[in-house]
């Protein structure tokens, strides 16, 4: 299934912990190596993380929010893939998460593996590219 | 026919009838003591007249004496009742005076009898005969005066002293009717009798004594007084039948239904209205027993207890009661009772009146329904406000458990599926069912329609509510929401779904009041404190601008809004409930920006450390 042997590192931020426990299963499940983050600013503090392949961020967080932190890493030059998931399916986030080119907008009850499709996807193209 | 024999006579009947009279009407009213004593002067006049009589018809010297002693004997206790009759029945005579008068008259009488032969002649020279118009004949004595005779005539001169006094000041303290009747008479029979006895013992006049005559004085001054008693009386019992009349109207008119009902022999009196506010039939005895029977079953045990309440705390009865009527129809009535005690306070009779007020209560139910209504409604308008954060903190555990779910069936699909990574999936998921039910039972509880249920209730749960509410909204508006940490231990008398909607109220105008300061500085705070013994004081504050000064009054009016969408009625609301809690609410501006709402709340006697 994947195109090289290097495992997929995906970052969860997500301020629910179950929520984040969840995802993290999901994608060790699919064989991926999830590290989980409680806030947009613990995620930028963790200056030893490995490369990621892709982000899957909450919007809806405490302090700074998911689309902050992707500006913020867009202005950084950072070109990481990055999936959204909210709580809230408001057409607005919506709009503005798929403008700003995310690679994928799910809420948090969509299907999972649509998800670990969209992820797969995104990693094989970076890591290919 | 001799006519003296048959005018004597007369006199005596007329003293007799008068007296016996009052004697009849002292025996069931009073002043009693006073008609018996009257009844002893009429009858001591009656026993003179005789004596009188007698003494006229004498035939030798030797009859006289005797005759003498009678008469005296009758003057006596004349003078001794007639006496005490004043001193009763005028209340006004001098004590030394009355009991002097006594004192000639008996020493007098003592005399009469020891040495004898009489105290008014040492002896007899002559008894002549007189003869007067109508050829009628009687005797007239002649005789030496018994120098002891004048004792009567000091004790007369006393009990002039004595009646006139007493008279004076009866006068003087408003009795001036029976003064100048009753006084005026006996003052009148006392001048005449003892000037004209004496002027007939001194041989002055010859004429019969005529003592019996001028008693009559008295007793037309006393028939006069009993007359105008009695029309005293008729004309009282033609106002107090005016007065029933008019009770009668005035109840009929207010639909009263009056009742009595004699405590030691239970039985009730009851008008016909009160009859069928009860629904019992007009002629069956009642007691308390068919009176209770007549209510509903819930109120029998709590009017024996007020009706043992009002014997003991010497108050007045009210209270309200149910009559079922057919077809599950309740009748209210009102009732209120007064209670009449023998003078060492037992209870003798209660009465009262009874007036139906079903229709009063009937609206007042349907105000209680449409208050309810509209607290319902508030409480889902704010559901519906909060619906996109809720659906929010639904979907976090919902989203967790699904992807819990896809985690298990791809770590099943595993050659070694590592089980120890199983169960804690499968514990998660419960964990995050709880929390979802939870979400669901705090919408649950607000959504339904119900009454304010007072009971002991946890501040910290209210506020638990609360978070778990709004948390999510907060976060989607970036407001920093603090709900402070109460301990446990401090408890409300209180409904938890309304306060829940007070609180909530409050807060999400407190998140509105922020909405325009810069997203680190939206905050609202909610926290409950101890205000003395019995109160707790909750507390919403906001970092937003305040409250207009003149505005601050008004904001718990009904319609009263200063946003574009609010309906104005949910501060209302929360002053209803919070006032039905028998707490109290209001605004003021904080020192250092923003505004506050404070209520109060009773404090929950358990569990409550000192």
């Amino acid at each position: 299934m994947q195109a090289n042997n290097s495992p997929i590192y995906v970052a969860v931020v997500d301020d629910d912990e179950t929520l984040c426990r969840s995802y993290a299963r999901l994608l060790r499940a699919a064989g991926m190596q999830p590290i989980t983050y409680g806030s947009a600013e613990a995620f930028l503090a963790d200056a030893k993380h490995p490369r990621f392949d892709c982000l899957v961020l909450d919007i809806q967080l405490t302090g700074m929010s998911g689309l902050d932190l992707q500006r913020q890493l867009a202005v950084a030059g950072e070109t990481v893939p990055i999936v959204f998931i909210t709580g809230y399916d408001e057409p607005q986030a919506r709009a503005r998460a798929l403008a700003s080119g995310c690679a994928g907008f799910f809420r948090k009850t969509d299907s999972g593996s649509d998800v670990l499709e969209v992820i797969r996807r995104v990693s094989a193209l970076s890591s290919g590219g | 026919m001799n006519w003296i024999s048959i005018v004597w006579p007369m006199v005596a009947a007329a003293c007799l009838t008068l007296g016996l009279i009052n004697l009849a009407i002292g025996l069931t009213t009073p002043p009693r003591a006073a008609r018996f004593l009257f009844f002893l002067s009429a009858v001591s006049a009656a026993a003179f007249c005789g004596a009188e009589l007698a003494l006229m018809r004498a035939d030798t010297v030797d009859d006289i004496w005797p005759l003498l002693h009678w008469a005296n004997v009758a003057v006596a206790g004349l003078v001794v009742s007639l006496t005490a009759f004043i001193w009763v029945f005028f209340g006004t005579g001098n004590r030394w005076l009355a009991l002097s008068v006594p004192v000639f008259f008996v020493a007098a009488l003592v005399l009469d009898f020891f040495p004898g032969p009489s105290v008014i002649y040492r002896e007899i020279t002559e008894l002549r005969t007189v003869q007067t118009f109508g050829g009628a004949t009687f005797r007239v004595i002649s005789g030496v005066l018994n120098p002891w005779n004048a004792l009567a005539y000091v004790g007369a001169l006393l009990f002039i002293a004595f009646v006139l006094d007493a008279s004076v000041r009866l006068w003087r303290r408003g009795g001036r009717r029976r003064a100048a009747i009753v006084g005026g008479s006996v003052i009148f029979f006392l001048v005449v009798g003892s000037v004209h006895s004496g002027l007939v013992e001194a041989g002055v006049v010859r004429t019969p004594y005529l003592i019996s005559w001028s008693y009559l004085a008295i007793l037309l001054a006393m028939g006069y007084k009993l007359t105008l008693d009695v029309f005293a009386a008729v004309k009282l019992s033609e106002q107090v039948e005016e007065g029933q009349r008019r009770m009668d109207l005035a109840s009929a008119a207010a639909s009263l239904g009056m009742w009595t009902w004699d405590a030691l022999r239970d039985e009730i009196w009851a008008t016909a209205r009160a009859r069928s506010l009860l629904g019992v039939a007009d002629s069956a005895p009642l007691n308390l027993a068919r009176f209770m029977s007549a209510l509903h079953p819930a109120d029998r045990d709590a009017l024996r207890q007020s009706i043992d309440g009002t014997f003991d705390a010497h108050t007045d009865y009210q209270g309200e009661l149910r009559v079922p009527l057919s077809e599950g129809q309740t009748r209210w009535i009102a009732a209120r009772g007064q209670i009449d005690r023998d003078p060492a306070g037992k209870p003798l009779l209660m009465h009262g009146v009874m007036l139906d007020i079903s229709a009063r209560r009937q609206s007042e139910l349907e105000l209680q329904g449409l208050r309810a209504q509209i607290t319902h409604t508030d409480r889902v308008s704010m559901m519906g406000q909060l619906a996109s954060a809720l659906a929010h903190e639904l979907n976090q555990p919902l989203g967790a458990i699904l992807r819990n779910a896809e985690a298990a069936e791809l770590f099943l699909q595993h050659e070694s599926p590592d089980l120890d990574e199983l169960r804690a999936i499968l514990a998660d998921i419960r964990k995050d069912d709880q929390r979802a039910n939870a979400v669901i039972d705090r919408l649950r509880m607000l959504l339904k329609r119900r009454s304010i249920e007072v009971r002991a209730l946890a501040v910290s749960d209210v506020l638990g509510d609360v978070a778990g509410l709004m948390r999510a909204d907060a976060a989607a508006r970036r407001v920093k929401l603090e709900i402070e940490a109460v301990p446990t231990r401090l408890k409300v008398m209180g409904d938890r779904v309304h306060l829940v909607q007070v609180l909530l109220n409050l807060v999400l105008n407190a998140m509105d009041a922020v909405e325009d300061a810069p997203v680190g500085q939206r905050r609202v705070v909610a926290n409950a404190v101890r205000d003395g013994e019995r109160t707790i004081e909750m507390v919403v504050s906001d970092s937003g601008h305040g409250i207009a000064p003149e505005r601050l009054a008004l904001l718990f009016e009904p319609f009263f809004t200063t946003k574009p969408s609010g309906l104005g009625i949910g501060l209302s609301i929360s002053r209803t409930i919070i006032e039905a809690h028998g707490g109290r609410i209001w605004a003021e501006n904080n020192p250092q920006g923003g505004a506050t709402i404070r209520f109060t709340l009773p404090v929950a006697n358990e569990g409550v450390a000192p």
